[in-house]
């Protein structure tokens, strides 16, 4: 069930299948969340845009029967609902003369892709074990070999080889459901 | 054939073989120093049942609902249990008639209301009990030690010489462990337990649920069972305010100010809410050990100028 593919899901959800509708919760809440994090860094505004998404989702699955992707349709939708809470906390805040939360739309238009893909790459990297996303902070992020690695941590090489081969393991088990939507 | 039985491998384990990472990346102009390796603050648990009190799904509608979260391959995880379980099954039986030939008695603790206390069980178990929780514990400590819980706790169990396992019954689910540091609250919400793992790790064995038969718990992760529901799932603990109660150290860190309402109303006891829009995203950061209310509530006051009223029933963060 976990690991049923979207379209199935969404052909569930049009029929009103409601377990179909959590396991989409689940399935998209922490790349969503990312998203809409990296946008607004409030986590508050994160949370309110993917819950919104998703009541959006449900409220019109009557209408979504012809839709091909829902992946690209909940980031699409988590966007603009961001769009959406950051004007009203601006518009909010702008009555008590603080500070907006900056933010460029348009800009950010050209990018969303990119930062789609980089949601889910991050909601992948969170899932690792703690060690392994240790190491492969590490190696990839800090770009250190198996040797630093291995001095800095004070464990074999063999050890730092053995926990990348699992970090890259678990990346991929991650991502095979999102491989439509890492695509460009 | 090595190279055959490496894609026979890798297809039992789900492991897709035409996945470059680094692919991917380079596709999209990313690198890696532009990633964030921290865990989101995102609860996907909080976040649902928010959603279904928006979606008013009451009934909650999850029914059967085995597990949700997407990665766990369960026909995997079942299959060698299945194997285990039923090749199990006569050295268990022989060993639970042996076990029910020596009836076990037990003693129950309750705590008051307001108060809390420590028991330490043995060399190996320590079980701290918050207000209104009872325990029942085995007056004689066997192989396998089973321990009935109604409300909240935090527990301790040490790495025994003996190696033996400790078994936790709440709510129906029972917890096993031989090392490890949890909490178990079950009455979180009505008809809710959560879990949570400090340190080491628990089995959960679940029961009600169709197939889930099993569930590993590791530490820094927490789980939400809803019975009624046979609803389960499993998220990362995102902040250790769920033993402030034992710990009596509060810690917010850029948190929502509604969600430090939620917070100081389960640990005081007393419903609080912020009713001020602008307010309610604001991020709150503090650490307080041993705090009055009036003191976590003046730090508030002198942080956003706001005031805090009472309505009888709550306090209100205007």
């Amino acid at each position: 069930m976990s690991n049923t593919p979207d379209n199935i899901l969404l052909k569930k959800i049009v029929e009103g299948n409601k377990t179909a509708f959590d396991n989409l919760f689940f399935k998209y809440y922490k790349p969503l969340y990312r998203f809409a994090y990296n946008f607004c860094h409030s986590s508050a505004i994160a949370e309110e845009s993917v819950q919104n998404t998703f009541i959006k989702i449900w409220k019109n699955k009557n209408n979504l029967g012809n839709c091909e992707e829902i992946g690209k349709i909940l980031f699409t939708y988590t966007r603009n609902e961001v769009i959406d809470e950051i004007r009203k906390y601006n518009t909010r805040r702008k009555y008590e003369g603080s500070a907006d939360i900056e933010f460029f739309a348009e800009e950010r238009e050209e990018i969303n892709d990119k930062e789609r893909v980089k949601a889910i790459i991050e909601s992948a990297i969170e899932y690792l074990p703690q060690k392994a996303r240790e190491i492969f902070r590490m190696a990839k992020k800090e770009g250190l070999t198996l040797n630093e690695i291995a001095d800095y941590l004070k464990i074999s090489p063999k050890t730092v080889e053995n926990q990348l081969t699992i970090a890259h393991k678990k990346m991929r088990q991650y991502l095979e459901p999102y491989k439509n939507l890492l695509k460009n | 054939m090595r190279k055959l039985i490496k894609i026979i491998k890798r297809k039992k384990q789900n492991v897709p073989h035409n996945f470059n990472l680094d692919e991917i990346m380079n596709e999209h102009s990313l690198d890696f120093a532009s990633l964030s390796f921290e865990k989101s603050r995102g609860d996907a648990l909080k976040s649902f049942r928010e959603l279904n009190q928006k979606l008013n799904r009451e009934d909650i509608s999850l029914r059967n609902i085995r597990n949700v979260l997407p990665h766990v391959n369960f026909k995997q995880i079942l299959k060698p249990v299945y194997t285990i379980v039923a090749t199990s099954i006569l050295l268990l039986t022989t060993i639970f008639l042996f076990d029910l030939s020596e009836e076990t008695e037990y003693t129950q603790i309750s705590v008051d209301t307001g108060e809390r206390i420590t028991l330490h069980i043995n060399n190996d178990v320590s079980v701290w009990l918050n207000s209104g929780s009872t325990i029942k514990i085995p007056l004689e400590i066997k192989r396998k030690a089973v321990f009935y819980l109604d409300g909240e706790a935090f527990i301790q169990v040490k790495k025994s010489t003996k190696r033996k396992d400790y078994r936790f019954v709440s709510k129906g689910l029972e917890f096993t462990t031989c090392e490890s540091e949890f909490h178990i609250n079950s009455e979180y919400k009505p008809g809710e337990l959560i879990a949570h793992v400090s340190k080491g790790e628990v089995d959960v064995n679940i029961p009600i649920l169709e197939k889930t038969q099993k569930m590993n718990i590791k530490q820094g992760e927490k789980i939400s069972f809803v019975p009624m529901a046979g609803f389960m799932a499993k998220d990362f603990i995102y902040d250790n305010n769920y033993i402030a109660w034992k710990t009596r150290r509060l810690e917010f860190n850029n948190q929502a100010l509604t969600d430090v309402a939620i917070v100081l109303s389960d640990y005081y006891g007393i419903e609080i809410m912020v009713k001020n829009d602008s307010l309610k995203y604001e991020g709150f950061s503090a650490i307080f050990i041993n705090p009055t209310l009036d003191q976590v509530l003046n730090n508030i006051m002198a942080n956003y100028k706001c005031n805090v009223t009472g309505d009888g029933n709550k306090l209100i963060i205007n």
